[in-house]
């Protein structure tokens, strides 16, 4: 990890000249949780980080619809930015739909072993009240004032990193560090099936549930790279009418289904909506459960491979796998 | 004894509403269940219609468009079958029974085929109404009443 | 004088509660702890703050303030009747168990929705029939800051009755007459002398637990100094991360801002207030399409100006309780300590 991070600086040392920002990870409020870092200057890059918490997904400061020129960068900017193999899917995704200029970007890849989900260590200990991690390859020991506890880092891993595909960036101008080979098949929609072990009526009972809590922050919106309309959003508008103001289970369960199926076909299984989420809703369920289907109809998999069209975009006269 | 279901048609102008228009002029029988949206396409469907009309408190879809190939637009309805089979895949992992969505391809000339469409979708809706498994909208009726959301929101945590 | 009540009483202390008011307490939900209308066989959590602050129990997300319905004379259908039916919350409520930052949360409302000027009828109802126990906090966690915006972890003022936990015990002080009301005679004890000691001793190692990430001089001196660094380059540097959502302001026991509408469906509807969010774009998009605040700074900016210095000039009360919920959700992990802090050495 360390001589990752060391290699990072080097390499953001030698990017810097070449892009008028770094987008990486730097120190959070507390020794469990890191912040996305923008360097401008070269005194700044001994802010960055490179640790088992770098989760954020980078690639949601990209999109220019998202964040209008000269007020997150100008125009003519040339950026550079830290990511990770799914976060790369995410970058991937927003060149086909043509959203990004690759010419404007410079991507420093390296590979990816899993991230720490800090909220699976509560109920062994307050991750609120953490003032010390000690974090080698396998496990992590943390400490608040009153208790410690250490773990196997492999079972903290976000669900997303145990089903992980892409461990190495898959577009990039560097790369550091040796790529990851991955030893086994695994199946990439297990929260998926899980769900759908359920009946139809407990399927649906279990939503509602997750509904219900909803406060509608819409973080799990704005913290995706794909959902990039802003200002047009048909989440924020009363013209056409879709969602009602009112916040219940049926109007949230209205808004998230909306949200889905923009993202159909689009979404990278980033799961950034869900971890965001402040009352804990599996929000990344919606979009995973299309993208499984996607993968069984058209062998779709967002984010992929570069150049290659979205199904939704396009059509066969005779459909293989629909009758 | 129930009441008849309430099933949208979402029907594209050229093919599918010339094609219940001709089931009716010729005095073809069929249960009045389907109230149609004419439609420029099918193409036009955005999956969120027949979702909406669901989650509002409609017993059942029934999408039609020309068949494959027989496109006024030439490709209006192949988009539309990927979007389609994808909505009907998507159903039932949020909890409404996917039987409750059907999309099929009715020409202007099939005005009996047409009406076989409606009278075995309509009994399929019946049946299902039978037992509200996977209904989308809450405890089997429409989804507006104001004192049901009022209620509702008495219990929302915080 | 304290009373004291064991753990093991607690759950028919709840129970006796529910019956003759509305009781919120907090339930341990899918790995967060949510105030919700307690069930006895829900149970109850005191182990963590609640996820959202208890401003909701008061203020309601969604708030209906009237209903409508037209209707139409069948003889002539010219003729249209509107009727019209308020609704007026009158609920005696109990809010049990929240720490004391939460009921600084609802000191503040009072201040804003009953203090000079116009009184907030639906406010005004929903709080005069409430009674709020509150439970000090004696592990502070990473993100809390509550004595540096004037509150205290173990002091309540604004609440009825203040529960002090030592091991399995929970020491009572009734704050107001009304919360005394609360205190079963039969299932409450008096504590020893030495457990009172024991209180004392805790109540002050929580406070000195507390590190200050910044101080602040006195209030209108704060909203000064906050006026100054208005067009400060830190508010566009400090907030490149945010994600602009709703999160910090939904969940922040002060942020009241909220907006108004009308949910029809045919001839009938409700006229609903909801929370609305100043971190949002639309929130102040005019119908010209203009936008006074669309750049994130902006709107952060204003909101931490709203907090520390507007609200001190017209209202006379700081708009922080140090809850610390902001910094600790925050998706793109801006910490509003810091930022208070670098801006107010500033000036």
């Amino acid at each position: 990890m360390s001589e990752l991070l060391n290699e990072l600086k080097e390499k953001v040392a030698g990017v810097l000249p070449k892009v008028t920002c770094f987008i990486g990870y730097g120190a959070g409020f507390d020794p469990l949780r890191v912040a996305p870092v923008f360097i401008r200057k070269t005194e700044d890059i001994d802010r960055l980080q490179w640790n088992r918490f770098c989760v954020h997904n980078l690639a949601t400061y990209l999109p220019p619809h998202k964040y209008p020129p000269g007020f997150l960068f100008e125009a003519d900017e040339k950026i550079g930015i830290l990511l990770k193999g799914c976060d790369s899917r995410s970058v991937v995704q927003l060149l086909q739909e043509g959203i990004i200029d690759r010419r404007k970007l410079v991507i420093i890849g390296l590979p990816c072993w899993g991230m720490i989900d800090v909220t699976k260590l509560q109920g062994r200990i307050d991750i609120n009240k953490v003032n010390r991690v000690e974090l080698d390859e396998q496990t992590i020991m943390v400490f608040t004032n009153q208790a410690e506890v250490s773990a196997d880092v492999s079972e903290l891993l976000y669900d997303k990193c145990k089903a992980c595909q892409h461990p190495n960036t898959l577009i990039y101008d560097e790369f550091m560090g040796e790529k990851r080979e991955l030893t086994k098949d695994i199946e990439p929609f297990t929260q998926v099936s899980q769900l759908e072990q359920m009946g139809l009526s407990a399927r649906a009972e279990f939503w509602d549930k997750q509904f219900a809590r909803c406060i509608r922050c819409k973080a799990c919106r704005n913290v995706c790279p794909l959902c990039y309309c802003q200002n047009q959003c048909l989440l924020d508008t009363r013209v056409p009418h879709w969602t009602k103001e009112r916040v219940d289970a049926q109007s949230n369960r209205w808004f998230h289904l909306i949200r889905a199926f923009h993202l159909a076909g689009r979404c990278t299984d980033c799961g950034e909506c869900a971890r965001v989420c402040p009352m804990n809703i599996p929000i990344n369920l919606l979009p995973m459960k299309m993208n499984q289907e996607l993968f069984e109809l058209f062998n779709w998999r967002a984010g992929t491979r570069e150049g290659e069209k979205p199904p939704l975009m396009s059509f066969q006269l005779e459909e293989e796998k629909i009758s | 004894m129930q009441p008849e279901p309430r099933i949208i048609g979402f029907l594209c102008h050229w093919c599918s509403y010339a094609g219940a228009d001709m089931a009716g002029t010729s005095r073809m029988k069929q249960p009045a269940s389907v109230r149609i949206v004419r439609l420029p396409c099918t193409g036009r469907i955005n999956p969120l219609l027949p979702l909406k009309a669901l989650m509002d408190g409609a017993d059942g879809v029934l999408i039609s468009g020309c068949h494959p190939g027989d496109c006024h637009y030439r490709e209006g309805n192949l988009y539309a079958r990927r979007k389609l089979e994808l909505l009907h895949r998507f159903l039932p992992f949020v909890g409404i029974e996917p039987k409750r969505l059907r999309y099929v391809w009715v020409s202007a000339s099939e005005g009996a085929r047409w009406q076989t469409i409606v009278e075995e979708f309509t009994q399929q809706v019946r049946e299902l109404n039978q037992t509200l498994e996977g209904y989308p909208s809450e405890g089997g009726k429409a989804s507006f009443s104001n004192e049901d959301n009022v209620s509702s929101s008495e219990d929302k945590s915080f | 004088m304290p009373k004291s009540i064991t753990q093991d009483k607690l759950a028919d202390w709840l129970n006796r509660i529910s019956q003759k008011y509305q009781l919120w307490a907090s339930q341990e939900r899918e790995g967060i702890s949510l105030l919700s209308p307690y069930q006895p066989e829900a149970g109850f959590t005191l182990e963590r703050i609640p996820q959202l602050s208890a401003k909701g129990v008061l203020f309601p997300q969604s708030e209906c303030m009237l209903k409508y319905c037209y209707k139409k004379d069948p003889d002539n259908p010219e003729q249209t009747d509107l009727s019209l039916e308020g609704v007026e919350p009158h609920l005696k409520t109990v809010i049990w168990g929240i720490p004391p930052c939460d009921v600084a949360g609802i000191n503040f409302f009072k201040h804003v929705f009953t203090g000079s000027g116009y009184h907030d009828p639906y406010f005004k109802a929903r709080h005069s029939e409430c009674l709020i126990v509150a439970l000090a906090c004696q592990q502070p966690e990473t993100t809390c800051f509550c004595t540096a915006v004037g509150g205290s972890p173990v002091e309540s003022p604004g609440a009825d009755l203040l529960l002090t936990r030592i091991d399995h015990e929970y020491v009572v002080e009734a704050i107001t007459p009304k919360g005394a009301e609360l205190i079963d005679e039969d299932l409450f004890g008096m504590p020893e002398e030495k457990i009172l000691k024991v209180v004392e001793q805790a109540k002050k190692s929580a406070c000195k637990s507390l590190e200050a990430p910044f101080k602040l001089e006195s209030l209108p001196v704060t909203a000064d100094k906050m006026l100054k660094v208005f067009e400060s380059p830190h508010w566009k540097e400090a907030t490149r991360a945010c994600i602009s959502c709703g999160i910090c302001t939904f969940i922040c026991p002060t942020c009241y801002c909220f907006n108004m509408a009308d949910e029809a469906q045919g001839m009938c509807g409700e006229r609903l207030r909801c929370w609305d969010a100043c971190m949002f774009p639309g929130y102040t998009l005019e119908a010209s399409g203009h936008n006074p605040r669309l750049a994130k700074f902006q709107r952060y900016r204003n909101r931490l100006s709203h907090k520390f210095s507007y609200l001190i000039t017209n209202n006379q009360v700081l708009g922080c309780t140090g809850c610390g919920r902001c910094i600790k959700e925050c998706p793109a992990g801006i910490d509003m300590r810091r930022i208070i802090a670098h801006l107010l050495k500033e000036v």
